[in-house]
């Protein structure tokens, strides 16, 4: 068997253990004392297994450790190497918490051990109350060793939420085996002494679950969305698919549960030869199946323990649709269909409601009221769905950045603009011989689609159009590159009516992020004045933009004492740009020589006369968020005095900041 | 002794090994956070002599008041890389040189009184 | 999902390979695959998550596979999801960086990239 195959099952191990000392000593609890010799043999036996599973539990503990230590350094051989385990448990998050949680499942071990010496009332509720107070603990705190204490931020809160959820599953779950137990002491002949007991400890146990399953549930939710996120991970990560798996299990176990509590658990009191004993047997053994099907769960929670969550990984789109608003190609009439269908499905839903409440007719009202429901969904979702592709929601791993889009730019130049146009309007030389007329890519509704809906035609082509696919062309980045290229031209097209006004609070254009460096200084990102400074980018030509460059650099200290960087990139890629500017007047702001030819490539795109060659002057002021939110060209008289920029740098400063920091990748 | 009590001595004693390591690891933190305030303050406040090879362009070029305005490299324990003022430490190391020279030069003295005491030019940005 | 499809699913999913990828690149300077005019004296690369100090490291080779960077590759101790290392001047030519970072929630990640430094 192979070493991770050795380390999940010793996890498995270890968390099933700790799930059954949880459940069992909360259920002791809840169960009560009683001298009947039926329950005193069955404590007796769970005692016993409480040992065993204690003694699981620190074997399986030690043997994580050691899974881990191979982990980390990637040498299987370390498995068995203490110094190795000793670095992982003195100097990780991950040891931090192995040492905590194991210093308190070896008192837990202690106490078991103690069990023997139980005299008074107190003796009793102590031991069952502190071994559910340790073992409680050391299960919790296995939240801090998991995804969830990567999540940022509000990782406290996650992994609180995680705690919540192992504690939960651990009093539910952990509590069916000794009910089963239990049950089928009583229901055989000679357990009749403990069947009183059973009966109520099974009703006490059907509450106290019901509360864990609600909690498992919410906490389970709050989980899902910090590791997953959105439907198309669900739908298609290798994380998604483990959830739907686990979820796919416990719909079994919370039918079985329902009917548990609703037939079975009534019978119980019946007549013990005809109804209670027989419905006793059958709720041990559901019961029994119940704690099966629990610890099949926790084997798929381990999986996802060791994959990557589904935020992070790359979602595969399964389905050949999926449902957009607003549609990326306007449907005649789907606005008002999606009004009526929205409406219909609504009245379906209240009639669901109704229906479940009222009691008078309900199989008649509720399947009525579906039936309405789908016909509603039937009516508005069509015209939503838009063709879909495995790639629809992949994120583009190359960042929006200037360089990508600069390199997207040249090989669109090369590969595409033949047929799409020089300019992106579908109007190039070759376009006239192709089947159907090559895609507007500065067309608005470009933006409707997903990068990976471009990225799937780019690499695949569209069959029948006449569009090849470059799959084997261009290399995976390369694609990518062309994207990020194509949502310039998308967003820049958006960026028309952009003026050297800032519109207040409505941020949107992202500014593409850019590097430069000043001659051998060290070199510098726009996402480094994040959350800091405003930025005016300008780009610049010589020799008509000197004097404004003087005016800048007067200005400069203003600007700066204000919040303002000023970034002066120029448009001829800047060979010897600084020696080309002259000694005065004195201009001490950056001046791009390292990185211009990238900056000029992405951001003369956002220039009103976007595709001019060479681009002219222009100037951008770019928010703390990392938004481009005005602009301004020479021709236009607002920032030719500096107070115009001023007053604009001012809005700036006072505005509270009402949206996230700009998405560095292309959705 | 009753299982009882020792239960209840040894909670106890969890509670109170809680509060210590609480209470060792704020201590910790803050001995941590004063000993990094030190050691920066010691870095800048280091009272020797020392002397730097730098590379810069530059910017601008002072002579009223004898001072070549570079933007540099990072200069290691003493500025990251910025725009930047330098005196020179004689009016002849800077004649001939020009706004967007690429030059390698000498830095010496006594933090924060440093002064620039070689100049070769390298080329041009 | 059928109850075939589901046992298939589930034994597809045990048998692949377990590869974690949980604290992924974010961007690193230089950038990857960038071609910089003055060669860097560090190579930092952000992480998605943070990480462990003493399991993450990275190094800096040539074309030749010769170490280049000084050995002080380590996660910066102001941002964890930092992981740096200062070079020493380098001559024009292709540099490879190769890091391998332990994530707090307990996984491994490797992977490498180039950059060039131009003539």
């Amino acid at each position: 068997m192979s070493m991770t195959a050795l380390g999940l099952c010793a996890r498995w191990t270890h968390v099933g253990a700790g799930v059954f000392l949880v459940g069992t000593f909360a259920f002791l609890l809840l169960a009560g004392r009683s001298d009947r010799l039926t329950v005193v043999a069955w404590e007796r036996r769970l005692t016993r297994w409480t040992r065993w599973a204690a003694g699981l539990l620190l074997l399986s503990g030690l043997l994580s450790l050691s899974y881990q230590a191979a982990v980390v350094t990637g040498r299987s051989e370390d498995a068995l190497s203490a110094a190795t385990m000793l670095r992982v448990a003195g100097a990780t998050q991950f040891g931090t918490v192995w040492l905590l949680r194991h210093g308190l499942l070896l008192l837990l071990a202690g106490l078991i051990l103690l069990r023997e010496r139980e005299e008074s009332g107190w003796d009793w509720a102590a031991f069952r109350g502190e071994g559910l107070l340790l073992g409680g603990t050391g299960l919790g705190l296995l939240a801090w060793a998991g995804h969830a204490a990567a999540v940022e931020p509000g990782g406290l809160a996650a992994a609180g939420a995680d705690a919540l959820h192992l504690l939960a599953v651990g009093v539910w779950l952990g509590g069916l085996l000794p009910l089963a137990l239990l049950l089928r002491a009583a229901g055989q002949e000679v357990g009749a002494d403990a069947r009183p007991f059973a009966v109520l400890a099974a009703r006490s146990f059907s509450q106290i679950s019901l509360i864990a399953v609600l909690a498992v549930a919410a906490t389970g939710i709050w989980n899902a969305s910090n590791q997953i996120g959105n439907v198309a991970s669900l739908l298609g990560t290798r994380y998604g698919h483990l959830l739907l798996l686990k979820l796919g299990l416990f719909v079994p176990i919370l039918a079985l549960a329902a009917v548990n509590r609703l037939r079975l658990l009534p019978a119980l009191s019946g007549e013990a030869e005809t109804v209670g004993r027989p419905a006793m047997r059958r709720l041990a053994s559901f019961v029994a199946l119940e704690s099966a099907l629990g610890a099949a769960i926790l084997g798929v929670v381990i999986l996802m323990s060791v994959t990557p969550p589904g935020r992070h990984a790359e979602p595969w789109w399964p389905l050949p649709f999926r449902f957009a608003y607003p549609p990326p190609h306007d449907v005649a009439g789907a606005g008002t269909r999606l009004l009526v269908g929205s409406q219909v499905a609504l009245v379906g839903v209240l009639g669901l409601v109704a229906g479940w409440f009222l009691g008078w007719r309900r199989r008649l009202v509720v399947g009525v009221a579906a039936a309405v429901l789908v016909a509603g969904l039937g009516v508005a979702l069509p015209p939503l769905a838009v063709e879909a592709y495995p790639t629809t929601y992949r994120r583009s791993p190359i960042p929006y950045q200037a360089a990508s889009i600069a390199d997207g730019r040249h090989l669109y130049a090369t590969h595409c603009a033949a047929c799409h146009g020089r300019t992106a309007e579908g109007d190039g030389p070759d376009a006239a011989g192709l089947p159907r007329k090559p895609a507007n890519l500065s067309d608005p509704h470009v933006g409707r689609h997903t990068a990976g809906d471009l990225f799937w035609w780019l690499t695949r082509g569209i069959p029948g159009s006449g569009m090849s696919g470059f799959g084997d062309r261009l290399s995976e980045a390369e694609r990518w590159d062309v994207v990020n290229f194509l949502r310039t031209v998308s967003a820049a097209g958006r960026a028309r009516g952009l003026t050297a006004v800032v519109e207040p609070d409505r941020p949107w254009l992202v500014a593409p992020d850019f590097t430069y460096a000043v001659g051998p200084g060290a070199s510098r990102s726009l996402k480094d004045y994040r959350g800091r400074r405003l930025v005016l980018l300008v780009l610049f030509t010589l020799p008509d933009s000197r004097p404004r460059l003087g005016q800048l650099a007067r200005n400069y200290d203003i600007l700066q004492t204000m919040g303002a960087d000023v970034v002066a990139a120029p448009t001829d890629g800047g060979d010897q740009i600084i020696s080309r500017l002259g000694a005065s007047p004195r201009i001490l702001f950056p001046v791009v020589t390292d990185g211009a030819r990238e900056i000029v490539a992405a951001y003369s795109l956002f220039q009103p006369a976007a595709w001019r060659s060479p681009p002219t002057h222009v100037e951008y002021l770019i928010d703390r968020q990392g938004y481009l939110r005005a602009r301004w060209t020479p021709d236009a008289r607002d920032w030719a005095e500096a107070t115009g920029l001023l007053a604009e740098i001012q809005q700036l400063n006072q505005e509270t900041i009402s949206v996230p920091p700009a998405e560095e990748h292309v959705h | 002794m009753r299982l009882w009590k020792a239960i209840a001595l040894l909670n106890l004693a969890l509670g109170v090994g809680l509060l210590i390591g609480y209470l060792w690891w704020g201590r910790e933190a803050s001995r941590l956070r004063q000993e990094t305030t030190l050691t920066i303050q010691a870095g800048a406040a280091a009272l020797e002599e020392r002397e730097w090879a730098v590379r810069g362009v530059v910017r601008s070029v002072i002579p009223e008041i004898n001072v070549l305005v570079v933007t540099h490299e990072d200069i290691p324990g003493f500025m990251p890389s910025m725009t930047m003022g330098f005196r020179a430490a004689n009016p002849k190391l800077y004649a001939g040189v020009q706004v967007g020279d690429l030059i390698r030069f000498t830095l010496k003295g006594v933090p924060p009184n440093v002064t620039i005491v070689a100049i070769t030019r390298e080329g041009k940005s | 999902m059928s109850r075939p499809g589901l046992v298939a699913l589930a034994l597809l999913l045990w048998g692949a390979a377990w590869t974690g990828a949980h604290s992924l690149l974010d961007h690193a300077d230089p950038r990857a695959a960038s071609t910089v005019k003055t060669a860097p004296a560090q190579v930092r690369i952000w992480f998605t998550e943070s990480l462990e100090p003493a399991f993450s490291s990275l190094r800096v080779v040539d074309e030749a596979g010769r170490r280049v960077d000084k050995g002080d590759g380590r996660v910066d101790p102001s941002n964890l999801k930092l992981l740096r290392v200062s070079l020493p001047p380098l001559p024009p030519g292709t540099y490879k960086v190769t890091w391998r970072v332990l994530s707090v929630d307990s996984h491994v990640t490797e992977g490498d990239f180039t950059f060039r430094v131009a003539p």
